[in-house]
């Protein structure tokens, strides 16, 4: 609390973020063989949670909230949505 | 120099001389010359700054909300119905603390449907947290936009601020006024800084981000001590000009004839002078009577007036506007408020010179003479007495 | 056949653009937060990180009440959701102050892109005079209206670009009443009609069109530019959280929503529809038309052609 009470006006200064990762109830799993490096799932993602590591595209689970747009576009067929398992 | 100007126009160069970056505003009557004075200042290159014609007077506060928070001093001036529209970025300049400053020609709310003075506009955005000063005179109008400024973007204060004149009884008279050097005036106002609240790339932040309860209400409580801090801040403000400039205006409240004085008048804004020679007047009679001339308004100097009524019998405040609700005049109530459980005398409120209805002498010699027999009964009678309407309070028949 | 010829055309373009696309931007870094809680497969989304790719840090960036501003983009108590300065306009007040904040920049000799990514509501409704005003004073501002076809954030009620015959919770489906009862204002055209330096329309399907207008748009200096994004909402507008780029594509590729620009009032289309589908096949996989008869249904296309045609009148 004392941090701000010299704060006057309404401002924001950190990042908000929202582990939004955790609210998954499907997950995309990627077959890097058949992934044809396209990029399209990538730049259709909303949360912009597919990123491209040693030339293999990959997803940020931490964001991911499974909404299967990069399933769905992938004219390769080489993302399938599955169930998420959490213990 | 001294020129003779009328209240638009005085408010006009008081603007000029406090350089503002952006200008935006809309014509209504009786602000309009306003407007025009300004934009012919900008045309002819005597003052540099953005002037937007915007399309609304909603428009107009809110151009000032972006440039301010883009670090700009800003002017704007409306009147009535403009500034019912501008409510809502109206609330929102006081409490995103942007020290914009701004002219209310004050006019009557309709309906009925009318154009004429009256202070019902500015009266009933009171409550939304900016700093209100009304003005008795051309001269007064001038100075007081210029100390707008200084009061406004106080650190202690930083709060937006309203510099209310009469409609047409000091928009449209034209009277001598001293304009003052601009190298006094820059002496006198130093430039804006605000770093509290901005846009800029080089430090992103976030503007009124999404606020929980217990925050919001903690800068609520920070825009009240900066309310409560424009009262002595206004004081040194009013004392500094005084000095450099030559004119005085006593602060917040001016206190006239009040020394000796048994009866006392309240009054705000043009009124006032009216009221000066009337209690003169009676003062040849032999009545102790005095008045005081709140200029500022909000935040409402509950404590000056505990001071300066302590001990007075009668105080009468005449009102340019109503309270429906409290079902007397405005400033009536307030100082009744103020005075609870303090020194109480006893309090009349008189209303008077709605929708471009002029105080007279007339007006004030009957109010006095009311609170004189309020002095001698020891009684109030009647305790909101409508001043052009009730006949019989006056001593020569009314003549409308 | 349909879909030899989705093939085809994906083979010929899309695939090309996407990876256009792609490759420029996916290096750059996302200015917004990377967990806001827009609802999965929100098409408003994928749209505001894009034009922030593209618009870069040096931006101001408006987001008014709406789904973005509840999603966190303005932030939280004393967070900020994005990385460049951010803030909350009125609903009502967003080009006004997008004028203020550049007057200002401008006089300073400051160049800044002072950017709105406002909803439909702000910008066809209750804002809209503000921005018509501001169009007409050429601020040199820039305004995206990321069009989900109603008000979301408050739950789903009908805007002014809610198109005809739509379900929303304020135009139920009933015995009397099927769906809104009017026409969708037609927003960009009018934004055309200003005559400012620029206007577009543009779809989360074709991104990397979009993007081409966003960089169009950010070299304007003598005005406003104003670019119509449609960004189909799962939530709003009944279908599951996949399909939105389908839908958008679906929009264009049955002139629902063609792809044009205007520059000064001059139209050209920017996206040609070689084999245009019938608007039935865009109106059976969104669920806020599924009440739709065959003869609404042929209504809605006859609408549609004429929008069209009208449109086609108007370009060069
Ligand atoms: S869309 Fe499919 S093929 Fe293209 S990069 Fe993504 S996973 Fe690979
Ligand atoms: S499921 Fe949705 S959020 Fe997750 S990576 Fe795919 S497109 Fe992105
Ligand atoms: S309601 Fe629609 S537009 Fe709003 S966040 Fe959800 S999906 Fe996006």
């Amino acid at each position: 609390m004392e941090e701000y009470l010299d704060w006057i006006a309404p401002i924001g200064k950190d990042l908000y973020v929202i582990r939004t990762g955790e609210w998954r109830y499907q997950k995309p799993e990627r077959d890097h063989e058949k992934c044809k490096k396209c990029g399209t799932c990538l730049i259709f993602c909303p949360t912009g949670s597919i990123y491209v590591e040693d030339e293999r595209y990959e997803t940020d689970y931490e964001y991911c909230k499974g909404c299967g747009i990069c399933a769905r576009e992938c004219r390769a067929d080489a993302i399938i949505m599955v169930e998420e398992v959490r213990e | 120099m001294i020129k003779v100007v009328d209240g638009n126009q005085a408010a006009a160069f008081g603007a000029k001389l406090s350089k503002p970056d952006v200008i935006a505003a809309y014509p209504i009557t009786p602000q309009t010359p306003l407007v025009e004075y300004v934009a012919t200042m900008v045309a002819r290159g005597e003052l540099d700054a953005e002037m937007v014609e915007v399309e609304s007077e909603h428009s107009a506060l809110s151009v000032l909300h972006g440039a301010a928070l883009a670090g700009a001093r800003t002017f704007t001036a409306t009147s009535s119905q403009g500034l019912s529209l501008m409510y809502e970025p109206y609330f929102r300049t006081s409490t995103l603390r942007l020290p914009v400053v701004m002219c209310i020609v004050t006019r009557e709310m309709i309906s009925p449907q009318s154009v004429w003075g009256g202070q019902q506009d500015a009266v009933t955005v009171r409550d939304a947290g900016w700093i209100q000063l009304y003005v008795e005179n051309n001269q007064e109008v001038l100075d007081t936009v210029i100390q707008a400024y200084r009061l406004a973007e106080d650190k202690k204060v930083m709060l937006p601020v309203n510099v209310c004149l009469d409609g047409f009884y000091l928009s449209h008279m034209a009277e001598k006024v001293e304009i003052p050097e601009q190298d006094d005036v820059d002496r006198f106002l130093p430039p804006l800084k605000m770093d509290y609240i901005k846009l800029d790339p080089k430090e992103p932040i976030s503007v009124d981000p999404l606020t929980p309860g217990g925050l919001l209400t903690h800068y609520r409580k920070k825009h009240m001590e900066g309310l409560e801090n424009a009262k002595e801040v206004f004081e040194a403000v009013d004392r500094d000009f005084g000095e450099i400039f030559g004119r005085y205006y006593h602060g917040k409240i001016e206190p006239y004839r009040m020394d000796d004085a048994e009866i006392a008048l309240v009054t705000m804004g043009s009124m006032s002078g009216t009221a000066r020679v009337m209690v003169d007047k009676a003062r040849e009679r032999g009545v102790k009577v005095g008045f005081l001339k709140l200029k500022m308004f909000r935040p409402f100097p509950k404590e000056e007036f505990r001071e300066l009524l302590e001990g007075i019998d009668v105080v009468g405040v005449i009102d340019r506007n109503v309270s429906f609700g409290f079902s007397s005049g405005t400033v009536f109530y307030e100082l009744k408020s103020a005075l609870m459980g303090h020194h109480e005398p006893l309090m009349a409120s008189f209303i008077a010179g709605l929708g471009g209805m002029d105080i007279t002498k007339g007006h004030v010699g009957t109010v006095i003479r009311f609170l004189e027999k309020i002095q001698q009964t020891k009684r109030v009678e009647k305790e909101v007495i409508w001043m052009d309407l009730e006949e019989e309070i006056w001593e020569k028949p009314l003549t409308r | 056949m349909g879909e030899t010829i989705d093939k085809i055309k994906w083979l010929l373009t899309d695939k090309y653009a996407n990876k256009a696309l792609e490759e420029e931007i996916r290096d750059i870094e996302d200015l917004l937060s990377p967990g806001v809680s827009t609802c999965l497969g929100c098409g408003a989304e994928v749209g505001l990180r894009i034009a922030l790719k593209i618009f870069g840090k040096n931006t101001i960036l408006a987001i008014p009440p709406g789904c973005m501003g509840g999603v966190g983009v303005v932030g939280y108590g004393l967070t900020t959701g994005a990385k460049v300065p951010v803030f909350f306009p009125l609903l009502d007040n967003i080009a006004s102050m997008l004028a203020g904040i550049k007057r200002q920049f401008n006089r300073k000799g400051e160049k800044v892109y002072v950017l709105a990514y406002a909803g439909d509501g702000g910008t066809a409704d209750v804002g809209f005079q503000c921005l018509s005003g501001a169009a007409e004073r050429d601020e040199n501002i820039i305004y995206i209206c990321y069009d989900n076809e109603g008000y979301m954030n408050t739950g789903i009620q009908r805007s002014g670009t809610t198109p005809y015959k739509a379900w929303t919770t304020t135009t139920p489906v009933g015995e009397s009443r099927r769906g809104k009862p009017q026409v969708s204002k037609n927003m960009p055209l009018i934004m055309a009609m200003h005559e400012v330096p620029y206007v577009a329309t543009a779809s989360i399907a074709y991104l990397e069109d979009y993007a081409t207008k966003l960089k169009k748009a950010a070299k304007v200096e003598d005005g406003l530019s104003y670019i119509h994004l449609f960004t189909p909402c799962p939530t709003g507008w009944r279908f599951s959280t996949d399909k939105t780029i389908e839908i958008s594509r679906l929009a264009v590729e049955t002139n629902f929503f063609p792809l044009w620009e205007a520059k000064y009032g001059k139209i050209r289309f920017t996206k040609k529809i070689w084999f245009k589908k019938p608007v039935k096949e865009y109106l059976k996989v969104v669920g806020k038309y599924s009440h739709l008869t065959e003869e609404e249904i042929e209504e809605i296309q006859k609408l549609v052609d004429e929008r069209y045609d009208m449109l086609k009148s108007l370009a060069r």
